[in-house]
């Protein structure tokens, strides 16, 4: 792996390897998480697709890449603590593979730099424009129907109401609308000058053969980097606030929005880590041995952290009549781990749970970006070996330490109806 | 061991059958972090009939996946545990799989898998416990829209099918399992015969082969006997509907694949001409799936699968629109144009395009297990759905749109949005 600074604020990782029968090249624009762009922002990685760069439109697009092998051309966006990131990715079929000795590696890279970067000249297309903002309304609607990851956004739109990281990284449905053709080629404009840029590639090219097209495109633009702050470490809130919604759901689904005190850029982070998959990471968690395996209250009770804003969500799926005892079980339990009630067992697997899972993080281009992204955004220049060293390095005592100040701040109910309390 | 390269592809394959029956597999594969290996057996939620003729309760399948990984003093995920290794199973149409990711301790992970699979233990008590946890599963799939979609499209499309039977069953269905119902299915599927093993990873084929035979002793071989029952051509049903607190109609369309070979070369190839014909209809750049996109019918590109397996198979298109209907009949249209007026272009642009797809299904040594044992189970190798393509006309896609993309077999199912007092 080798990274570098291409220009200010342009950042370059390149994975020359022979692993994959693809090459990932994905390009990331970050900056501040904000009511006035998040919603441009989303509607932007769907219309620079939806436009094809010079091709013109979104089918032309698609022709070109069906004959690249069925070249995968992606767009994503993302919440990092207070950072909205927003990119394009290009996966391809690697050169040895072509059936005609194409350069598909050469093709796909000119063809991605081409759809983020021919609207500055051509502007967007007002009707793809109009076309794309029914479909962001739609996929913004939608977010309702997987239960679990609606019920983790609600809680975190309560336990952060009137703060930025409640802003939704899919935009507002009700700033849609009014975005113009010409409001939207300022954002980008805009984003392109003053975002951060992480380029990422995986595969079997090597640096310079990457390098060289990325910086001469990039060179180009006229940039004033301004640096936004991903890292905001959540207050914690005097009296655990409880917020039931109605859908009609078969199985309500319980998610927990917990302040831990620790962000990811900390010392301390490492050991948080370990307790929080003491606590509810993976099979021989607390949560699993307990909450389900124990008392079957449920089929999934996890834990999860999110390092920029140092919180930790907890979710399950439970019955209706099982909602009380779930939340005082998993309450119990971390109040267990936070006792230091762990067993040799339980921390040995804690370790070695997220020491393989970032070992694995390596055969997944994406889980590599992704990986990257998060620590460059808090600052550490921490390596996969870097974090798996500290981890292995901390103590029972130090991961105890680590979550004595966890503690909850809200709780969302997804449910039938209300239930007296 | 027998040595299968395929150059093209810079994959070897490493196949064998075990004294005890069992195929074993091996593709090493330099480079990767993980190294991830897979048993399973051609037993899943399709097999509703025990040798003996008795009707299993549904759902038995999945639930004997559960109860597995317990132990008499601990159960396997405790054990890996120790080992480190990210241990999982799953059950699915026609085959129960139980498998681990390791980064270290191979031999020791190896071991416990196949300590698991060779001794059962299964209680009252933990039996009971398992109801309850399982009927919660029940519950969350009874929330999930796709899920529900797909199963109301094989109730519309089949009659007698067992395919059309929820892998995980009822929360009824489920209440009558008991330990003897378990240990009368074990013995009945779980034997080396009708099992496959398989280990995708920087690992060495005859030391994996020697630590399988080292390990796997316990499990006696005899030979499984299997009914099915008899499906007519007809669909039940050409639309089927539900409600669930969704934001817009959820949809899949199904075509029935009455063609009935299912296994083999023939099936391999079967299954890469659906693929091409669903790329010409619902794929990047195919002209009718653009024009539903460009005209606001469908929010997102269509979703395309060819669900097949042990004497199934159903060409799927799926996604969101306000008007299911319409899309169903945009599509049955388009596919006659194509069977009737061949389009040779889209059609080179559509091979190309699933030859890539099918190259991507060796990025992760998960996938590649998985499909590995899956092909096995169908008498083919994993590298024939890559090969096969050499071997695809233009006139074999005309020929299998003209047969199976027709309204007779085709079904429509449908999630609509809850009325707005139930979602208040």
């Amino acid at each position: 792996m080798k990274s570098i600074t291409l220009l200010p604020d342009v950042q370059l990782t390149a994975v020359q390897t022979e692993q994959f029968k693809t090459d990932l090249l994905c390009v990331s624009f970050c900056w501040e998480l904000s009511s006035e762009t998040n919603t441009q922002t989303a509607l932007l990685s769907r219309v620079l697709k939806g436009c094809g760069g010079s091709l013109g439109n979104r089918e032309a697009l698609n022709r070109r890449l069906s004959e690249l092998y069925g070249a995968e051309l992606f767009g994503y966006v993302q919440k990092k603590g207070d950072v909205q990131v927003m990119g394009l990715g290009l996966q391809t079929v690697a050169n040895q593979y072509a059936l005609a000795g194409e350069n598909l590696q050469q093709e796909s890279m000119s063809l991605l730099l081409d759809v983020l970067l021919a609207p500055l000249s051509k502007g967007f297309d007002p009707a793809i424009v109009s076309l794309e903002k029914e479909n962001l309304k739609k996929a913004i609607e939608s977010l309702l129907n997987d239960k679990k990851t609606y019920g983790v956004m609600r809680c975190t739109e309560f336990m952060f109401a009137g703060q930025r990281y409640a802003l939704s990284e899919f935009g507002d449905l009700s700033k849609v609308d009014a975005i113009t053709p010409q409001a939207l080629l300022d954002c980008w404009q805009k984003l392109l000058r003053i975002g951060r840029i992480e380029l990422f590639y995986m595969g079997r090219a090597s640096f310079e053969q990457v390098a060289e097209p990325l910086k001469k495109s990039f060179s180009a633009l006229r940039r004033e980097p301004v640096a936004a702050e991903a890292v905001s470490k959540a207050v914690a809130r005097d009296a655990v606030q409880t917020v039931p919604e109605q859908m009609e759901v078969a199985q309500c689904k319980l998610t927990m929005g917990l302040t831990t005190g620790i962000t990811g850029n900390e010392d301390q982070f490492p050991a948080l880590m370990v307790a929080n998959a003491v606590f509810g990471g993976g099979p021989t968690s607390k949560l699993f041995m307990n909450v389900r395996e124990k008392l079957s209250l449920c089929y999934y009770a996890a834990s999860r952290l999110e390092k920029h804003k140092g919180i930790m969500m907890v979710y399950a799926g439970v019955e209706q009549d099982k909602l009380e005892p779930a939340i005082q079980e998993i309450e119990k339990q971390l109040k267990s781990t936070q006792a230091g009630e762990i067993s040799d067992e339980e921390f040995l697997a804690a370790k070695k749970l997220l020491t393989h899972a970032l070992r694995a993080t390596a055969d997944s281009p994406t889980q590599t970006l992704d990986f990257l992204l998060g620590e460059a955004l808090c600052h550490t220049g921490r390596s996969i070996p870097d974090l798996i060293e500290a981890i292995m390095r901390v103590t029972p005592q130090q991961a105890v330490d680590a979550i004595a100040v966890t503690r909850i701040d809200t709780i969302h109910i997804l449910q039938p109806e209300e239930v007296a309390q | 061991m027998k040595r299968i390269e395929n150059e093209k592809l810079g994959e070897t394959l490493y196949r064998d059958t075990l004294k005890n029956g069992l195929t074993l597999l091996v593709l090493p594969k330099k480079g990767f972090a993980k190294t991830y290996a897979v048993i399973a057996t051609n037993f899943g939620s399709v097999d509703t009939m025990l040798p003996d003729g008795a009707r299993v309760p549904d759902g038995i399948a999945h639930f004997l996946e559960h109860k597995m990984f317990e132990g008499e003093t601990e159960g396997a995920f405790e054990r890996y545990a120790r080992t480190g290794a990210n241990a999982n199973a799953f059950t699915s149409f026609d085959k129960t799989a139980y498998l681990f990711a390791c980064t270290e301790q191979l031999e020791q992970n190896v071991a416990i898998l196949l300590d698991l699979i060779q001794h059962p233990y299964f209680t009252e008590e933990n039996v009971k416990k398992e109801m309850g946890i399982i009927g919660q599963e029940i519950r969350m799939y009874d929330d999930d829209p796709s899920w529900r979609c797909l199963f109301g499209l094989l109730s519309g499309i089949y009659h007698n099918n067992y395919v059309k039977l929820d892998i995980a069953g009822t929360v009824e269905s489920i209440s009558k399992i008991t330990p003897d119902w378990l240990n009368r299915c074990y013995r009945s599927f779980y034997h080396p015969s009708n099992m496959a093993f398989c280990m995708v990873g920087d690992c060495d084929p005859e030391a994996v082969r020697d630590m399988v035979e080292r390990y796997l002793v316990d499990m006696p071989d005899c030979p499984v006997a299997r009914s099915y029952p008899e499906e007519p051509v007809s669909v039940v049903n050409h639309e089927v509907s539900a409600k669930l607190a969704v934001s817009a109609p959820q949809f899949l369309i199904g075509f029935k694949d009455n063609d009935p070979v299912f296994s083999g070369m023939e099936f391999v190839k079967k299954q890469a001409v659906s693929e091409i014909c669903l790329a010409m209809l619902g794929g990047a750049g195919a002209p009718c799936g653009e024009g539903l996109y460009r005209d606001g019918l469908i929010p997102a590109p269509l979703e395309m699968e060819y669900l097949a397996g042990r004497r199934f198979g159903v060409c799927m298109l799926g996604g969101e629109s306000h008007d299911p209907a319409k899309v169903r009949d945009t599509i049955l249209r388009a596919a006659q144009q194509l069977a009737t007026a061949p389009h040779a272009e889209l059609f080179e642009r559509s091979k190309r395009s699933c030859y890539g797809d099918s190259l991507r299904r060796f990025n992760q040594v998960e996938r590649l297990a998985n499909d590995a044992v899956e092909w096995a189970f169908l008498e083919a190798s994993v590298f024939d759905p890559v090969t096969v393509y050499d071997q695809i006309t233009l006139e074999d896609v005309s020929k299998r749109l003209q047969s199976h993309f027709i309204p007779a077999g085709c079904v429509l199912s449908v999630i609509e949005p809850a009325a707005e007092e139930e979602t208040k």
